[in-house]
């Protein structure tokens, strides 16, 4: 399939990648400091979160360290708790939650619309810098002797005990969250406002409507949050008893305020996944997308129905019973829609002409990931074996396989997927396809044995342990180092490519979406011409386009089931 | 298009006609509050008089909103994300007490 | 295409990546209400915890209710209505280039509303603090509750008039502007996402004066 493309016909060999398109802009600090160009904006983050994802790493390397023996012997309790707590913060608000919208989405929302930029290209940049300046509080955090709250920074320990930089590691997740409900609103409008001629609502690629959902998602959930963290400063800082039983004050109700935001975070996390893979699996196996007005609603579903499940992390809090009866209900309910696009993707690959590159191979890994996470969501929901597993290494392993397993691996199989977009070159396929296997199994090998060893009662949160467990973190531990050779390596073999790397063509996978009729990498203003849009989306075997031998009986296949329909 | 929208000289209200219905509006939104303000030492029972203050405050938001923020000119989609603060508002009451309605 | 027809006054409230006035203007305000939704959520963990808390503890917040100001709390209200009143005639008038100058000084009017807004706040804060009605071992009250009623007092105006500062300096600063350049007054789309906020901030004012000053009135 990509024989036809290998030749780069549009550029002569002696000018650098970095001259072309957006990137030939400027080489200057100033010249990426003050853009407003989308795609710029969206390499700044990727640089950004790309450094919080290698000190949350370190963090937990470290924690891993500690955890190969059961006696707390390498770091003492205390630090043991800053640097999980550390991991925490920085994972879900430095690196998962901005991951996708705010690097590929960035990049990619205008592209795939037919638009110049975003609607509001300076509240753009904006948000970057609200990102830096949350990212440099919790640098100070980490320079001034770390926080030991857990990232969810429950009161009264958060509020009146904690002797740790509490309030310096809260205004970072602040400042951070008006970050991304700036990046939300931006994107709500410009999917309202700037879509291409003929390009209706329901022609949408997946990936757009994930990021607008994704954006409603945001800026109902974070102000939240951000009111749950203020309220929690003020009784630290003033004293005020909002959450202090001595004032009458209840600490659940800061609880209830924080899973209202930290609950659809987790689908902040996983619908831009969810919509990267609706691009990926389609193009590399040919098909168009099944069920495609389905998955529309399904991610619609998700978002709505996500902000109703948020109690189900607290059944073992104080909780009424009869809330627990009612949040179970609802987040069993939420796994049908998840479910829904489990079985699309899949009944997409069903006859489809399937080639393994490595954008193909993150997306099976997350397929794969997503539904053991999701699955064991489903015990979790469940009010008997929550009260059992609570606070165990089952939730950190279902978590972990949803977020991690689930989000990162689309976001590798993003990265790899429009990188020739990004870049105009091509990554080198066979260290990628290794990369992506090794990730798989690492990831398996890090987090499966904490499945079992959380069902037979290791609790989260503790640095030393009775040495029956010590089995399960040895191997955990050894998997984490797989786990993070398989993350370094793109960072090499990536790196190489921009220097090295086969140029690619505008269009090296032959895909469908409007970002890839432009140019590699895309010029500043997008498109030299505007495209118009009068076909429904993953047309991946239009009209008039033969195929034959088992292609062309797989096309006459789907088109009587079509008409069925 | 824009120049169909384009504003003539002689199109221009006189300010007079700008601030007629405002003004109007101010004034039921003042009786409102002076209403609401009495109200609060009637000698009735306590959740009677909130009941009647939250009805007032309803009121008045919505006619700041559909008034003084010029609601009732817009099309659905501004409409839809006014209301979606408004419902998940109602959401976030719905559930938490789901929990502080019956724990006691 | 439509270039040639762009008039000056267009020009200078265009912004990239827009090429026409009237849907930047559409797309700016969809963007100011979808925050606005946003603001409602914030003030929503504040509203939630009063009810609850007002729930559990109805006689405390009942007597504490009984200590705030009413007359405080009753001008400001009537200020803030009467603000908003005069900030909802700008996008009106705006529009029209002979009506500029009257829009600028509904701008001031307003500005200058909100500020006596929160000088009479300050008065309260002042007799508040000789009261000891700031949770604390002084605390003035002894019932369960009461200072969590005060708590959520203190909170909720103080994180209002925040928003209320912000919003003098969005008044403000678009009056300045506008005098500057009156022509892109009549066309930019920061009259109208201006008046907007202030409206927010009226909107919550309202519910923050039914649930703060309003209890306890009254025996």
């Amino acid at each position: 399939m990509s024989d036809a493309v290998l030749d780069d016909t549009s550029l002569p060999h002696d000018v650098s990648t970095f001259d072309k398109g957006y990137l030939g802009d400027g080489h200057t600090l100033r010249s990426w400091l003050l853009t407003t160009d989308h795609k710029r904006i969206a390499i700044l983050y990727a640089l950004t979160l790309t450094i919080f994802f290698f000190i949350g790493g370190v963090a937990i390397a470290l924690v891993r360290i500690e955890l190969v023996t059961p006696a707390q012997d390498f770091v003492t309790a205390d630090e043991y708790n800053r640097l999980f707590t550390l991991h925490g913060i920085i994972m879900v608000w430095f690196f998962l939650v901005p991951s996708i919208p705010a690097t590929f989405g960035n990049f990619l929302l205008p592209l795939m619309i037919g638009a110049r930029d975003l609607a509001f290209p300076r509240l753009n940049l904006f948000s970057w810098y609200l990102t830096v300046i949350g990212g440099a509080f919790t640098v100070y955090v980490l320079l001034a002797g770390g926080v030991d709250t857990g990232w969810t920074f429950y009161t009264p320990y958060s509020s009146i005990y904690s002797n740790s930089h509490v309030i310096a590691a809260a205004i970072a997740v602040f400042v951070a969250g008006f970050g991304t409900i700036a990046t939300g609103i931006n994107f709500i409008v410009t999917t309202h406002t700037m879509r291409a001629p003929g390009l209706t609502w329901f022609r949408l690629p997946l990936f757009v409507w994930a990021m607008y959902t994704v954006s409603v998602v945001i800026i109902l959930a974070t102000p939240v949050l951000a009111m749950a963290l203020t309220l929690m400063m003020a009784e630290r800082f003033f004293g005020v008893p909002i959450f202090n039983p001595q004032g009458g004050g209840d600490p659940i109700l800061f609880q209830h305020l924080f899973w209202f935001y930290s609950h659809p975070a987790v689908y902040i996390m996983i619908l831009p996944a969810m919509g990267v893979v609706s691009e990926v699996i389609p193009c590399f196996a040919r098909r168009r997308l099944f069920g495609y007005d389905f998955m529309v609603y399904a991610l619609v579903a998700i978002s709505v129905v996500g902000f109703f499940v948020w109690g189900h992390h607290m059944f073992v809090s104080g909780e009424s019973p009869y809330a627990n009866l009612v949040f179970s209900f609802l987040s069993f309910v939420v796994a049908v829609p998840s479910a829904i696009k489990v079985f699309n993707w899949t009944a997409t690959l069903y006859r489809g002409q399937i080639t393994y590159e490595a954008p193909m191979l993150y997306a099976f890994g997350f397929v794969g990931l997503f539904t053991m996470g999701g699955l064991t969501g489903l015990f979790l929901a469940s009010i008997p074996i929550d009260v059992q597993a609570t606070d165990t290494y089952f939730v950190i392993a279902h978590f972990h396989y949803v977020m991690v397993g689930g989000t990162v691996s689309a976001f590798f199989a993003a990265l790899h997927f429009w990188w020739s977009k990004i870049t105009g070159r091509m990554y080198p396929e066979t260290w990628a396809r290794f990369a992506a296997v090794l990730m798989y199994f690492g990831f398996n090998f890090t987090f499966f044995p904490q499945f079992i060893m959380g069902w037979a009662g290791m609790p989260r949160r503790y640095g030393s342990y009775p040495p029956e467990f010590q089995i399960y973190h040895v191997l955990s531990s050894a998997g984490a180092v797989v786990l993070a050779a398989a993350y370094l390596m793109p960072l090499g073999y990536l790196t190489w490519s921009l220097r090295w790397g086969r140029r690619a063509g505008d269009n090296p996978w032959g895909a469908t979406g409007l970002e890839w009729q432009t140019s590699s990498p895309p010029p500043t203003h997008n498109f030299d011409k505007l495209p118009t849009v009068e076909r429904a989306p993953y047309d991946y075997h239009p009209e008039g386009y033969v195929e034959t031998g088992e292609a062309a009986r797989t096309i006459e296949a789907s088109q009587k089931g079509g008409e069925q329909e | 298009m824009s120049a169909a929208g384009r504003r003539r000289h002689d199109d221009m209200p006189t300010v007079r006609e700008i601030v007629r219905r405002p003004a109007w509006v101010l004034l039921v939104l003042l009786v409102a509050l002076g209403l609401n303000i009495g109200a609060a030492f009637l000698p009735i029972a306590p959740f009677l008089k909130t009941a009647f203050h939250l009805i007032v405050a309803a009121g008045t938001v919505a006619l700041i909103a559909f008034i003084f923020m010029e609601m009732e000119k817009k099309g659905p989609t501004i409409r839809l994300f006014a209301a979606a603060g408004f419902i998940w508002i109602a959401i976030l009451f719905l559930l938490i007490f789901s929990d502080y309605g019956i724990r006691r | 295409m439509t270039a040639a027809r762009i008039t000056p006054a267009e020009k200078a409230a265009l912004r990239e990546p827009w090429e026409d006035i009237a849907r930047q203007r559409q797309a700016v305000e969809l963007g100011m209400w979808a925050f606005l939704a946003s603001e409602l959520l914030f003030f929503s963990g504040l509203f939630a915890g009063y009810t609850i808390y007002r729930s559990i503890y109805p006689q405390a917040f009942w007597e504490a209710g009984a200590e705030t100001s009413l007359w405080f709390g009753g001008a400001n209200t009537a200020i803030l209505l009467i603000s908003s009143a005069v900030v909802a005639l700008v996008p009106r008038a705006a529009r029209w280039p002979g009506l500029g100058r009257f829009a600028r000084a509904m701008l001031w009017i307003g500005a200058l509303l909100g500020v006596a807004f929160l000088v009479l706040k300050g008065f309260e804060y002042r007799e508040d603090f000789h009261e000891h009605l700031w949770p604390g071992p002084d605390f003035k009250l002894h019932a369960e509750g009461a200072e969590l009623f005060f708590s959520f007092y203190w909170c909720l105006t103080a994180i209002h008039a925040v928003h209320l500062v912000v919003g003098i300096c969005l008044l403000a600063r678009l009056a300045v502007a506008g005098a500057r350049d009156p022509g892109w007054f009549t066309e930019t789309p920061a009259v109208q996402a201006t008046a907007l906020y202030w409206g927010l901030v009226d909107i919550i004012w309202t519910v923050v004066f039914v649930i703060i000053y309003l209890p306890g009135r009254g025996g």
